[in-house]
């Protein structure tokens, strides 16, 4: 009895345990559940927030004017900082109003320009976004606002105008087009291309055949494949008597081409493999150095390889490549009395002036002062994209009166370059130095650039100005540990200058002696550090990380970029490829160091050929500091933008 | 008349031409004469009298850093109402009423002012508005010090303008944000701006070749630099807020400077 119940009882608890284990184990799964579910509830509303904040994909919209008055604008979504403010002062103003799109800190920005009424309109969001799609809502923004303010008059008189709900309209309307434009089309057939409809037209004017479709749904497998071989057959044959048709060939081999066309598919032919003697009749079948090439047949063969020289279908297809200036040529053909009733119009008016600047007048004008400009060493990347601004600040703006649409152009010209020149924080490098002895620190300034620019010669003219004229204690750097000579040249200006040398011979880390130089100055009461560095192409990689490392560790007041002014499109190069290299490897990235300012060297040996220095203000957007004008110490001075303009433009 | 004629009858002996020829050759010679004795006429006037021939324009220039509220200043001035502003990209030029009290004559009829974009870039075209100015409004952001420095550079460069030099064009700095509590006062704002330029006496007048040095020297060597008695312009001070529209001292400027 005990036994029954000590079995019941242990079959009892292991029926209960298992069933406590299985208990268990249904509780632990539905507790891991629980999160599963929870998630996909959860991923089921994350959807459909992504699907709101996909709807409302774009952060903000501002409509402001030229003049500094901001019209409308709204806020989607919290934008963090100011980022119009910093379009402003760092893309509109820098002559960049032709690249309509840029990326400040974290926000992408697309905008676009209304010279007419001189307004700007600007969306601001973030991630990608179709640049149709933005276009598209930014013309369509344009287009309302124009309605809208056609009632207010124009001039300064609009203050604020209540847009908001034209805007949504814009904006429903642009998210109806892209899902629109989302949805997958067919594929065109060639037929239905532009190239196709060319050729297919060159085709009946010369009065070819079309060629035969094949039909895409066809019939029953058998007949497809009969239909195909007899296509095949004839297509050969037509292409076959094309070839051999104006040059007069004989008719015997075109007949046999023809013959042979038109011959039905052979099959395999079987083999004789006779052990006895071979029939006469068989030996001829088999010798086939009968059908030796003879003078018809390589006159044959010569036409299929050669051709005639009059391929049709050759010609169409290029016809039809060429068939778009044909087209042109026509439409100047149809419309010369009107052109030419136009062109007087445009002539009267470029005298008197008042008349609306368009595309077709710009283009002519700016491509001459484009070839001007690089005649005058500007770089051609620099003079494209100044002329490509330049234009689109004037498309649509009226001329003066009694000013030629040349002149007009000249004069934005004139102005955007001196704009660009004109350095946009204070270049006092004398002021900068005596606020930092003032304030006790050390002012350091390194000179970098490619070989033989001449930043040794520089530094040494830099330290003359700064010690005789700023009363400065200058120390001088030795951190060119590669060039033989370096430190010796440098030798020999300190004993000009009468300025004390730092240095410690060659082969050691560059880094290392200025951080020392510094240190060195600090506690020995110097004022300035003049720091040279060691001339390096920008292409070289482990070079330019070196460079970068001197500046991160040491990080000195200013870092000058030292160019000739002789120096052609590659000015462009050189400067994006340090200022790249600087940034890149900075010690802070939220707060990278480049280039802070331009030396200009050799300005003497060029006369009116400099455009350098447009191109290397205009990439970097900083200004020049100094120009170096020949070989002795007083042969430094200050960049003056009215001159190098006057003397650009000419 | 007589002399016209026997002028006329000599030439035409003399060179031996027609007598309508002769005629107007003498009506040439006239006109020569007349012209050229008035161009020595002015030359001579001017120096004499030893004032400068050219004057001031009829503009009043708004200037002042970036942010400072020069279109937010210019807006209240023309219509009294507050506007939203970002950066100015070009300026913009207005002719309006100035109206500064009930009084008939605290009103004009017709002020043009230009409210000049405060960005570097467009210091140069800024240059060249000067001599069309009756008067500078300079607007400084009394809440921001570091910005002094710039102000001061600014200064400097207006004070040894050619055409300021010439001209003599009264300022009136105007320190602008003075409802916020952390704005500095006008008398802090000036030391500020002495200090510095006094700083920048040393850094400017160190000239490097091709600039002249008497050109960038400002005040009397050997004294610290005093903005009201050592610029060559009137300068005065003021403190306004363009967002809480008192502005009162903008227009009590801009009667007294018209009026004269």
């Amino acid at each position: 009895m005990r036994t029954t119940i000590t079995t019941c009882c242990w079959s009892g608890w292991q029926r209960s345990k298992l069933g406590s284990d299985l208990f268990a184990i249904f509780c632990r799964n539905s507790v891991l559940a629980i999160p599963q579910l929870l998630n996909r509830r959860s991923f089921a509303s994350l959807q459909t927030s992504k699907r709101q904040t996909r709807k409302r994909m774009i952060d903000a919209f501002y409509i402001f004017t030229k003049g500094g008055l901001l019209l409308w604008s709204t806020q989607l979504v919290k934008v963090k900082g100011n980022p119009i403010d910093r379009l402003i002062k760092e893309v509109l103003l820098e002559e960049r109003v032709g690249e309509t799109f840029a990326t400040l800190d974290s926000y992408n920005l697309k905008w676009k320009l209304l010279n007419e009424m001189d307004l700007f309109f600007v969306v601001v969001y973030q991630g990608i976004l179709q640049m149709a799609y933005l276009e598209g809502l930014l013309s369509m923004a344009a287009k309302e606002f124009n309605h809208h303010i056609a009632n207010f008059g124009s001039g300064l008189t609009i203050k604020h105008v209540d847009f908001d709900q034209d805007f949504l309209r814009c904006r429903q309307k642009a998210d109806k087009e892209l899902k629109e434009s989302r949805r997958p089309g067919g594929m065109r057939s060639f037929a239905d291309t532009k190239k196709g409809a060319d050729v297919q037209k060159n085709r009946e004017e010369k009065g070819l055949p079309a060629p035969a479709k094949k039909g895409k749904s066809g019939g029953a497998d058998g007949d497809k494949d009969e239909d195909d071989e007899e296509d095949d057959a004839a297509k050969v044959a037509e292409a076959r008597a094309k070839l051999t048709k104006a040059k007069g060939k004989k008719d015997g081999n075109s007949k046999e081409k023809d013959a042979e066309a038109s011959k039905p598919k052979k099959g395999k032919e079987a083999r004789h493999w006779d052990g006895g003697k071979v029939s006469k009749s068989l030996m001829q079948e088999l010798d086939f150095s009968k059908n030796k090439p003879d003078e018809a047949d390589l006159a044959a063969k010569q036409a299929e390889f050669l051709g005639s020289g009059d391929d049709e279908d050759f010609d169409a297809e290029v016809e039809s490549l060429s068939s778009g200036s044909e087209a042109e040529e026509e439409k100047k053909d149809d419309g010369r009395v009107g052109g030419l009733f136009k062109s007087l119009t445009r002539g009267v008016k470029n005298i008197t002036g008042g008349a609306v600047l368009t595309e077709e007048d710009l283009e002519p004008i700016l491509k001459k002062f484009k070839t001007e400009l690089m005649t005058r060493n500007v770089a051609a990347e620099v003079a494209d994209k100044l002329s490509e601004s330049v234009r689109r600040s004037l498309v649509g703006k009226t001329t003066g009166r009694f000013t030629s649409m040349a002149s007009t152009v000249k004069q934005a010209l004139k102005e955007s370059m001196e704009t660009l020149l004109t350095p946009k924080k204070s270049i006092d490098v004398l002021r900068a130095a005596l606020a930092a002895k003032n304030a006790g620190r050390v002012y350091t300034i390194v000179f970098l650039g490619v070989n033989g620019v001449g930043k040794s010669t520089n530094l040494a003219k830099v330290a003359y100005y700064l010690k005789h004229k700023g009363g400065l204690d200058v120390l001088i750097c030795a951190c060119d540990t590669f060039r033989a000579g370096a430190v010796e040249q440098l030798k020999t200006h300190s004993r000009c200058l009468d300025v004390p040398l730092f240095e410690r011979g060659y082969g050691k880390d560059p880094a290392e002696i200025a951080k020392n130089a510094i240190a060195h100055a600090k506690s020995n009461g110097h004022d300035v550090v003049l720091v040279d560095t060691a001339g390096r192409m920008q292409d070289n990689e482990p070079l330019m990380r070196a460079l970068a490392k001197l500046v991160a560790i040491n990080s000195p007041d200013l870092v000058l970029f030292v160019g000739e002014a002789l120096v052609g499109n590659d000015a462009i190069d050189q400067v994006t490829k340090f200022n790249r290299s600087l940034v890149d490897l900075s010690a802070d990235p939220r707060n990278p160091r480049g280039i802070d300012g331009m030396l200009l060297t050799k300005y003497d040996t060029v006369d009116d050929k400099v455009g350098a220095a447009l191109s290397m203000v205009y990439v970097t957007g900083q200004p020049v500091v100094f120009v170096g004008t020949g070989q002795k110490y007083t042969h430094l001075r200050k960049m003056q933008a009215k001159e190098v303009v006057k003397t650009l433009l000419g | 008349m007589e002399a016209l004629r026997q002028a006329t009858g000599s030439i035409e002996a003399f060179l031996g031409v027609g007598s309508s020829t002769a005629l107007v050759l003498t009506w040439l010679v006239i006109l020569l004469s007349v012209y050229v004795s008035l161009q020595l006429f002015q030359v001579f006037s001017g120096n004499a009298l030893g004032r400068s021939r050219r004057s001031r324009g009829n503009v009043t220039l708004m200037l002042g850093q970036c942010g400072s509220g020069k279109t937010a200043t210019f807006f209240r001035l023309r219509d009294g109402e507050e506007v939203q502003t970002v950066s100015s990209l070009q300026l913009q030029r207005d002719s309006f009423p100035i109206k500064a009290g009930e009084n008939p004559d605290q009103q004009l009829s017709s002020v043009e002012v230009i409210d000049f974009p405060g960005h570097l870039r467009m210091r140069g075209k800024a240059n060249d508005m000067l001599p069309e100015a009756r008067c500078i409004i300079y607007l400084v952001d009394s809440d921001d010090k570091p910005k002094l420095k710039d102000v001061a550079e600014h200064f400097y460069e207006l004070l040894t303008n050619r055409d300021m030099l010439e001209l003599h064009t009264p300022i009136l700095i105007a320190c602008n944000k003075s409802d916020l509590s952390t704005a500095r006062s006008e008398k802090f704002i000036v030391e500020e701006i002495e200090r510095e330029i006094e700083q920048m006496r040393v850094s400017r007048g160190a000239t490097l070749e091709g600039q002249d040095q008497a050109d960038s020297y400002l005040g009397i060597d050997g004294e610290k630099f005093k903005l009201m008695e050592h610029s060559p312009c009137t300068i005065q001070t003021c403190k306004i807020s363009a967002k809480k529209n008192e502005i009162q001292p903008v227009y009590d400027f801009l009667i007294e400077q018209y009026s004269a």
